[in-house]
């Protein structure tokens, strides 16, 4: 178990690196953020001095390692537009983009799970045919045309739920059913397929012979043995909501880490972007370590080496 | 002796979407109580449907009972197991079973110890710490040495042999009034296979549970069962006391296969005789008796009609015309 977390720690510092390239290459393509700082008739010297101070002229390879030994020590820079560190501003707006996410995820999950049971034990039924029906639709409707929907018809027309902000819970009821679709479709149409694997096997007939009621057989006999998938699934979503809650934040203005990048990467406030992205992928990282050790507690037969 | 399962003309198809084929036709067969009933044939013959029809365990929707009673009396009552969610109220605490393929019927995600405890938590309303301490009784009747951290084990963590007792184990929790062994013993080594028997006979004789044992072994059948029931193709053929029908075979059928299974007394020059031909298929069942197409002293009528049950001496019976003559 030592060996396997410590081994998983040195992968996942290899992911970050990783992703700490891409990102500043990106980066350093989209364009000089001194042209969206200054005004636009800033004098040649005034860019001059902003860039010597902002460390951008360096070489390339300079300003790489730099930052790579910063992100080490901690420092992700400071944001150039706030004027302060870049990671504190990410964390700040962590939260609520966790309660979001979070907030989606359970969601989807007490909707996604039962449905998808029943979907697989009552086969080729009207049950059947309306959660395939709805997993369906639900994979195949895009995010925000579904958010503005959703703003259409309870904000505007009906006046039920604030279309905007954060802090209060009925500001998280649209956004967070909005984002809960998806995934929910996602995990659902999972459950169903392993679910159908599994019904057949011979431990379901053996519970079932053993006298327990048919939910215990379901849930605890069957599904239990089909929820490695299922566990994967909702581990890449939870990860992907976290990530990709960037388009329902901006429907919804919600303060969140995914309006936060969207205005950063206008702006080429790099600091703040990059924070964001490591933010974000350390999250997915720890997330898919939670999954892994998940696997080993759910299946017996699985070491961790 | 009192009966303490009664199938009679128990008749069971398969579903689909182009119609039904009828599986089992008009089964009829009893367990006394605190006896081994061994039912025999080939694979197809309907023996495991007919554990599983009592069992309520029918694959639905692609299979249903058409017709016929299955009678269940234990404790002074009598309940017919065909009736909607009837065997539902027995299973697990008045009769159990034990499978064949104790790796897959065991699930892989639970210990041992909560597979056994959870029938005695639901059955005997035992809590954690009693269902435990019962379970570790269990293991140990059933000869798992060091039970106590044996409960702690995973299925995959144990030997055929020892899998195999565990489900007995679990099988057994409640002291069921009747066991279903569907051939409990095919998936295990020879040696094994000895000791299974050896226990599920030693538990019958503490417990006075009657047994349905599935196989198709005739030696294990002769080791087994008090009386027999041999199947083939969806009808009981021919019924009885062991010792007699193993003696004088009235079927051919059974006779059929009682040749081809080597004895250790058999000269070595002497050769197995194996029955023709193979079972046809379900939908393409012949007409008059069944075995018609494979037995050698087939004629005119067996191909038009359908052999009733012929009672021979003693309880004895065949469903063949010529039974007795052969």
């Amino acid at each position: 178990m030592a060996a396997f977390l410590a081994r998983r720690l040195l992968q996942l510092a290899v992911v970050i690196i990783g992703v700490l390239t891409i990102v500043f290459v990106m980066q350093r393509l989209s364009g000089d953020p001194t042209d969206l700082l200054l005004p636009i008739d800033a004098d040649e010297t005034v860019r001059e001095n902003l860039r010597r101070r902002l460390g951008l002229d360096q070489p390339i390879i300079v300003q790489y390692l730099r930052f790579i030994g910063d992100v080490a020590t901690g420092d992700l820079g400071s944001s150039y537009r706030f004027r302060q560190p870049a990671l504190e501003l990410v964390l700040s707006r962590f939260p609520a983009t966790l309660l979001l996410a979070g907030t989606s995820l359970l969601l989807s999950i007490v909707l996604a799970i039962p449905l998808g049971v029943l979907a697989a034990v009552y086969r080729n039924s009207w049950i059947d045919t309306v959660a395939t029906g709805v997993g369906l639709i639900g994979q195949a409707t895009p995010v925000y045309w579904l958010g503005l929907l959703g703003i259409l018809l309870f904000s505007v027309q009906l006046g039920l739920l604030p279309s905007m902000g954060g802090g209060s819970w009925r500001a998280l009821i649209l956004p967070a059913t909005t984002l809960a679709v998806y995934s929910m479709a996602r995990i659902m149409r999972l459950t169903r397929s392993a679910m159908l694997d599994v019904l057949h096997q011979d431990y379901v007939r053996m519970a079932r012979a053993k006298g327990l009621p048919e939910p215990v057989v379901l849930f605890k006999h069957a599904l239990r043995n089909a929820a490695v998938p299922i566990v994967t699934i909702v581990g890449l979503q939870f990860g992907a909501l976290l990530g990709g809650a960037v388009i329902t934040e901006t429907v919804f203005a919600w303060p969140g880490v995914g309006r936060l990048a969207v205005n950063a990467v206008h702006q080429r406030d790099f600091p703040v972007v990059q924070a964001v992205v490591v933010v974000i992928a350390l999250a997915f990282s720890l997330i898919n370590l939670a999954v892994d050790i998940l696997y080993a507690v759910l299946n017996p037969r699985i070491r961790l080496q | 002796m009192s009966l303490l399962l009664d199938v009679a003309d128990l008749s069971v198809s398969f579903r689909s979407g182009r119609g039904r084929v009828p599986a089992l036709r008009g089964v009829s067969l009893s367990v006394k109580k605190g006896q081994t009933l061994g039912v025999v044939g080939e694979s197809g013959c309907g023996k495991s449907l007919t554990a599983l029809a009592v069992m309520g365990l029918l694959p639905v929707p692609d299979s249903g009972i058409d017709g016929g009673s299955i009678m269940l009396r234990t404790g002074g009552s009598e309940s017919d197991l065909t009736k909607t969610n009837s065997a539902r109220r027995h299973r697990g605490k008045d009769m159990a079973m034990i499978f064949q393929e104790p790796m897959t019927a065991l699930n892989p995600s639970f210990t041992i110890g909560e597979q056994i405890g959870e029938v005695l938590r639901r059955h005997e309303h035992l809590g954690r710490q009693a269902a435990q301490e019962r379970s570790i009784d269990l293991l140990r009747s059933v000869g798992i040495p060091a039970p106590e951290s044996r409960i702690k084990l995973y299925p995959h963590e144990l030997s055929g042999g020892m899998r195999q007792r565990a489900m007995i184990a679990i099988a057994i929790a409640c002291a069921p009034a009747l066991l279903i062994a569907d051939e409990p013993t095919t998936a295990l080594d020879v040696t094994i296979q000895a000791q299974v028997l050896d226990l599920l006979r030693s538990l019958q004789s503490q417990l006075g549970t009657g047994i349905l044992f599935i196989t198709h072994d005739m030696g294990v059948i002769a080791e087994m069962a008090d009386e027999v029931a041999v199947m083939y193709l969806g009808t009981v053929v021919e019924k009885g006391p062991t010792a007699s029908i193993l003696e004088r075979p009235a079927h051919p059928y059974t006779q059929g296969l009682i040749r081809s299974v080597p004895t250790i007394e058999m000269s070595r020059e002497l050769r197995l005789t194996p029955i023709a031909g193979s079972v046809p298929s379900l939908s393409r069942a012949p007409s008059g008796c069944r075995f018609n197409t494979r037995c050698p002293h087939a004629f005119e009528k067996c191909r038009e009609q359908e052999p009733p049950m012929h009672v021979l001496d003693g309880s004895q019976q065949a469903a063949c015309w010529l039974a007795g003559e052969l």
